[in-house]
């Protein structure tokens, strides 16, 4: 028999596959119905807005690649704004790595309570993040316990972290890796607890110990983890918004306004969709981008072996 | 194939669904038996606030009848704007939807201008308001919305900290340097501070104009932020939390709240805030006494603004005639009968003594003189355009300032050039 002939034989549906295919498209309709609903359609009118002078009321203008031109050439806080969301994601997505990895690690050995440290650790991640916010802004006041204690105890006066240049965005990094190390941690600790033991009883025979073996024995084992960790680490991060609307709304000046709260406030405070929209889609080609970056990557570094 | 060209076709047909949806939104639903429906959007904080508008809808939906049935629909008013905006994007904003004085020139589009003859049907006319009251309500000379209320700025003091520094009670006709003594004195002989800077608005420029005697938009409609002798005056304000310390710096351009909470804690003596405040920062239960004086004046005299908000009629509005009904009942002495109950000063000349008389009796007299001297001569605030903007920048950089990591000048150069164009 000839190959084509195969592909044909291949290729024909028997009314019983039919039947089944309907009855899946029923199954999923439900599910269709919602990407098209919430997925497809804002994602399409994004793209027709980006093209337009489009107020939020009044005479709609095709202008084509003017918004964008706009936000690259004239915008004055697109620019900062973007510098921004890079500043946070280099400061987050490492810290938030290192740290949730060596959470993971303490608590994967067999120590009392653990399980009530998991827990714990994990907290910050189910409170809404606005609680979170608002409780670190009560914090990290003059006037909050923290300049508190550091007054009575050492008599040292703390900065006024959430309206000096210096520190209002290492304190959104600092109060974003404590609500969110939590994630990371659950997802490492499951990896680590896959590690085989066997593997483990194996290099330490060949005299694998300490920093020798996490660094070329557990991290390889669980780096499918690690690299899922640091995709989605890094989307979150660039889309960061609620944290520094809450804790210094983009202060002090734009120093901590990243580029989904500059899309928010040109769209939704100062009427300009189209201007909106179309920072909107700079963010997802720079997400994709990465994010592409990050897959093409992956093959020197993410073991699947196992 | 067969499978993945159904997927896209159910996606299709979801999206024209949706799309032709979005284009059918309606604000006012006529219901059985003829009924209509007029929707009322108004910003409310809380619990409280939203109990005070539905006594003042309970005693509207009496005036306009069975046939149209008010529902109020709110939210906070740091949100009011955005969710107003995404109303506005989706044609969808309420028949009967509330401005504010500051914000109404970008929002002309979204109203039917209210001529006379309107105001004739709703039973009222330009006449029954007090002086000043209708102005911000107007712009290029045209009327979008009828006042509820007319509101001014005070200088609002704890008596209790001047009595404990042994400083002499402000006055109505205190100036600028009258105020910095007092603020400094308090400071010096108390725990507290002798006043509290804020990051908004007219609660942060209201001094630095009374000094100047200058707005932060000039005469002919143009952002003058770095007019010399303005830049002077608001250094000088800076320069009362950076270089004086009289206040604390704010301590986020987030927390819009935290000058009024320094008041009601008592951290603070004195603050700038509006007359529709009078009620929760004079109230018995402060733990404290507290009253409220003019403005203190610069050497130009005394300079205030007239300041106010209300209700329009939304062009996509479909039932025009039932929505004036609605607003004519709104804004009617009826209702600014309970708004004068509720501490607030109503539009309405004929409703304000009502508003007079329901101030507590230990200090009636002294905000009644407080109230008519700041109204007396006061201008009507301008704004441009970009207000909305320039407003929401302006925390931003006041927080640097009052904590003198910017100087006053390069905040409001920086403003300047970002929303002057």
């Amino acid at each position: 028999m000839s190959v084509a002939a195969t592909a044909r034989r291949r290729k024909r549906v028997n009314p019983l596959q039919r039947a089944e295919r309907r009855q899946a498209i029923g199954f999923i309709s439900p599910a269709l119905l919602g990407l098209a609903v919430f997925t497809v359609l804002p994602v399409g009118l994004a793209i027709v807005m980006s093209v337009y002078d489009w107020p939020i009321f009044g005479e709609r203008e095709f202008i084509g690649l003017g918004n964008y031109a706009e936000l690259l050439s004239k915008s004055p806080d697109f620019w900062p704004s973007l510098r921004n969301s890079f500043l946070f994601a280099l400061g987050y997505v490492p810290l938030n790595l290192v740290i949730s990895l060596g959470l993971a690690l303490m608590l994967s050995a067999r120590i009392r309570g653990r399980a009530i440290f998991r827990v714990l650790f994990f907290i910050p991640v189910v409170t809404p993040m606005v609680a979170n916010a608002m409780v670190w802004r009560l914090m990290l006041q003059p006037a909050g316990p923290l300049n508190g204690i550091s007054e009575a105890m050492f008599g040292i006066t703390l900065p006024n972290f959430l309206v000096d240049k210096n520190w209002a965005m290492i304190s959104i990094i600092v109060m974003s890796v404590w609500a969110g190390m939590g994630y990371n941690m659950l997802i490492f600790t499951a990896a680590l607890e896959q590690v085989p033991a066997s593997v483990i009883e194996a290099a330490e025979l060949d005299g694998a110990h300490g920093f020798t073996m996490l660094w070329r024995i557990v991290l390889p084992m669980i780096s499918p983890s690690v690299f899922f960790a640091s995709v989605m680490t890094i989307i979150s991060a660039l889309q960061v918004f609620t944290q520094p609307q809450l804790l210094t709304n983009g202060g002090p000046g734009t120093s901590t306004v990243p580029l989904v709260m500059f899309i928010y406030n040109t769209g939704f405070k100062f009427h300009d969709l189209g201007l909106a929209a179309a920072a909107a889609w700079l963010l997802f080609a720079i997400i994709i981008s990465l994010t592409a970056v990050q897959f093409r990557a992956q093959s020197r570094w993410v073991h699947y072996e196992h | 194939m067969r499978f993945t060209k159904l997927a896209v076709g159910v996606v299709a047909a979801a999206t024209a669904l949706t799309m032709s949806a979005c284009t059918s939104g309606t604000t006012s639903a006529p219901s059985a038996g003829g009924k209509t429906t007029i929707v009322w959007n108004m910003w409310a904080g809380d619990t409280d606030a939203e109990q005070k508008l539905r006594d003042q809808m309970a005693v509207a939906q009496k005036l306009v009848g069975d046939d149209i049935t008010i529902e109020l629909q709110t939210a906070p008013w740091a949100d009011y704007f955005t969710k107003l905006n995404a109303n506005m994007a989706s044609g969808n904003v309420a028949c009967v939807t509330a401005m504010n004085g500051q914000r109404l020139s970008g929002y002309t589009d979204a109203f039917v201008e209210l001529t006379d003859a309107d105001l004739a049907a709703m039973g009222t006319s330009r006449d029954k308001y007090s002086a000043g009251a209708l102005a911000p309500m107007e712009v290029d000379g045209k009327l979008y919305n009828l006042p509820y209320d007319t509101a001014s700025m005070l200088l609002f003091y704890n008596a209790d900290l001047f009595q404990k520094a042994g400083v002499d009670l402000p006055t109505n006709d205190w100036t600028i340097d009258d105020f910095q003594k007092a603020a400094e004195q308090i400071t010096a002989k108390t725990d507290a501070k002798g006043f509290a800077v804020s990051v908004d608005e007219f609660q942060w420029l209201s001094l630095p104009m009374a000094k100047s005697g200058l707005q932060a938009v000039n005469e002919s409609g143009a952002l003058d932020l770095t007019n010399p002798a303005f830049v002077e005056a608001a250094s000088w304000y800076g320069d009362l939390a950076s270089k004086l310390k009289v206040s604390d710096a704010v301590p986020s351009a987030s927390d819009s709240g935290w000058t009024a909470t320094q008041f009601e804690t008592g951290k603070a003596a004195m603050i700038v805030e509006g007359t529709w405040m009078v009620g929760s920062l004079t109230a018995a239960d402060l733990g404290f006494s507290a009253s409220a004086v003019r403005l203190p004046s610069g050497s130009k005299g005394a300079y205030g603004v007239t300041l106010g908000s209300g209700y329009g009629i939304a062009k996509t509005c479909a039932n025009k005639d039932a929505a004036l009904k609605v607003l004519g009942a709104l804004t009617g002495a009826e209702a600014q009968a309970v708004v004068a109950a509720q501490s607030d000063l109503p539009a309405r000349t004929d409703s304000q003594q009502a508003f007079y008389d329901s101030l507590p009796e230990a200090n009636r007299e002294s905000m009644t003189s407080a109230f008519t001297s700041s109204f007396e001569g006061a201008t009507g605030q301008r704004v441009t355009d970009k207000w909305t903007q320039v407003a929401e920048a302006m925390p931003n950089n006041l927080v640097s300032v009052y904590t003198g990591q910017m100087t006053m000048s390069d905040a409001l150069t920086d403003l300047q050039s970002r929303f002057g164009g």
